[in-house]
């Protein structure tokens, strides 16, 4: 390793940024987080701050200790790093500072490294506004929100995954992998912040899975919008 | 571990203990006065600012990621010199494995605490038993450390406290290897 020294000051972070891969979300996001747009971490470096990359300033943080934070590792999907949580204790939060109500979209490009009972992959930001995904090992199942299974038939895989969960009451849908559930009703929670590898009260259920991309979005966004343009920057399917 | 102020930055990076002397030289220009040694750590954590949380960076900086201000912390400096220094010297980062006995919990966070110095959790809060119920018989921290962290860690000698070489580890086979079980409450 060089130690440049000599490397400008970069200034302070402002706004989108125009990514190396070449994929940008459709529509106007609430809130984009990429792994690969982190920059100035190494293999191994802790994440204090997963930087929002829509504009918004919607940074994902974790203000605890290095033990509570994810790991930045490298090339892990199609030569581009992940954010690692351990299922021990990592987690970051954000609040939106603004409410928003049904329906919402989330796209998640994550890998399951082992799943324990009830892991959060993304859990609400407090007990009555909780928009939860979730992984349910007792039925190998995707659940949105608490009690609600989005089939059976939906079982995880230990390889990376594309995630669009879809919350709009009676017409809450998941899709893994382009496949679509039938609809279930995920409640009416709406969405004013988020926990990323845990549930609201940040006191267990931690998620180990490795986060590629998470895309947040006030409204219903077209599935199809991002799922090629994700499949090609991270070789999901 | 002691902790070196930035006014004595340039002696304790020369007065460390350098593996390869000549590696070193080769590829980083030794600070030529304290104000160097400023320089170089401010860049470092420009460049590593993603690895701090806002309240870290205005702790370290004065200044977080998106400009809000606040007062600098010269015991978080301390610490990060540290941390900047392994970094410099080609120390990799470390995994501790950290579990320590239920009664003792609570000595043990006071330890760790001396590690974590801004953050507003808990460390060894997850709960183990041999049989995955309450009650819990010890708690575990996976912590990616610097090396002087880890090093820490080690110097720890009390009976309760149990480090393992986290890297490259499943923490599921480690635990099943420990005979520990994640306690897990019923899901409300």
């Amino acid at each position: 390793m060089v130690l440049d020294f000599n490397r400008p000051f970069a200034g302070p972070f402002t706004g989108a940024t125009i990514p190396a891969s070449g994929f940008t979300p459709s529509g106007t996001p609430v809130g984009w987080w990429a792994a690969d747009l982190i920059t100035g971490l190494e293999d191994g470096d802790p994440i204090g701050t997963f930087p929002d990359q829509s504009g918004n300033g919607h940074d994902l943080v974790q203000s605890g200790a290095d033990n509570t934070k994810p790991t930045y590792k490298t090339n892990i999907q199609n030569g581009l790093p992940c954010a690692r949580l351990d299922g021990l204790q990592d987690f970051m939060k954000v609040d939106f500072s603004a409410t928003f109500t049904q329906p919402n979209s989330w796209f998640t490009v994550l890998d399951f490294t082992g799943v324990a009972n009830y892991s959060f992959i993304l859990g609400g930001y407090t007990s009555t506004t909780r928009q939860d995904l979730l992984a349910w090992t007792s039925n190998l199942a995707i659940r949105l929100n608490s009690g609600i299974d989005v089939a059976t038939d939906k079982s995880y895989s230990e390889t990376a995954e594309l995630i669009v969960a879809v919350f709009d009451g009676a017409g809450s849908y998941v899709r893994l992998d382009t496949t679509q559930s039938a609809d279930v009703n995920a409640g009416t929670h709406s969405a004013d912040g988020l926990c990323l590898g845990t549930y609201y009260a940040l006191t267990g259920y931690y998620a180990q899975v490795d986060i590629f991309d998470l895309i947040f979005y006030d409204g219903e966004e077209s599935p199809t919008a991002n799922e090629a343009a994700l499949n090609t920057k991270w070789a999901i399917y | 571990m002691r902790f070196k102020t930035e006014n004595e930055g340039l002696e304790y990076i020369k007065g460390r203990k350098i593996k390869d002397p000549q590696k070193y030289h080769s590829k980083k220009q030794l600070p030529n006065s304290v104000n160097d040694c400023r320089q170089y750590f401010n860049q470092w954590l420009e460049r590593k600012k993603f690895m701090f949380s806002p309240q870290e960076m205005i702790a370290l900086m004065g200044i977080d990621h998106r400009g809000r201000t606040g007062p600098k912390s010269q015991t978080m400096r301390d610490h990060q010199i540290n941390v900047f220094v392994d970094w410099a010297e080609e120390r990799p980062r470390r995994r501790a494995i950290i579990i320590v006995e239920a009664q003792s919990v609570i000595a043990a966070r006071a330890i760790t605490k001396r590690i974590d110095l801004i953050g507003d959790h808990n460390a060894l809060s997850i709960p183990l038993s041999s049989d995955g119920k309450d009650p819990a018989t010890h708690y575990i921290s996976s912590w990616n450390c610097s090396a002087s962290e880890y090093d820490f860690f080690e110097q720890q000698s009390q009976s309760w406290w149990r480090l393992f070489d986290g890297r490259d580890l499943d923490i599921n086979e480690f635990l099943e290897a420990q005979n520990l079980k994640r306690i897990v409450k019923e899901l409300i």
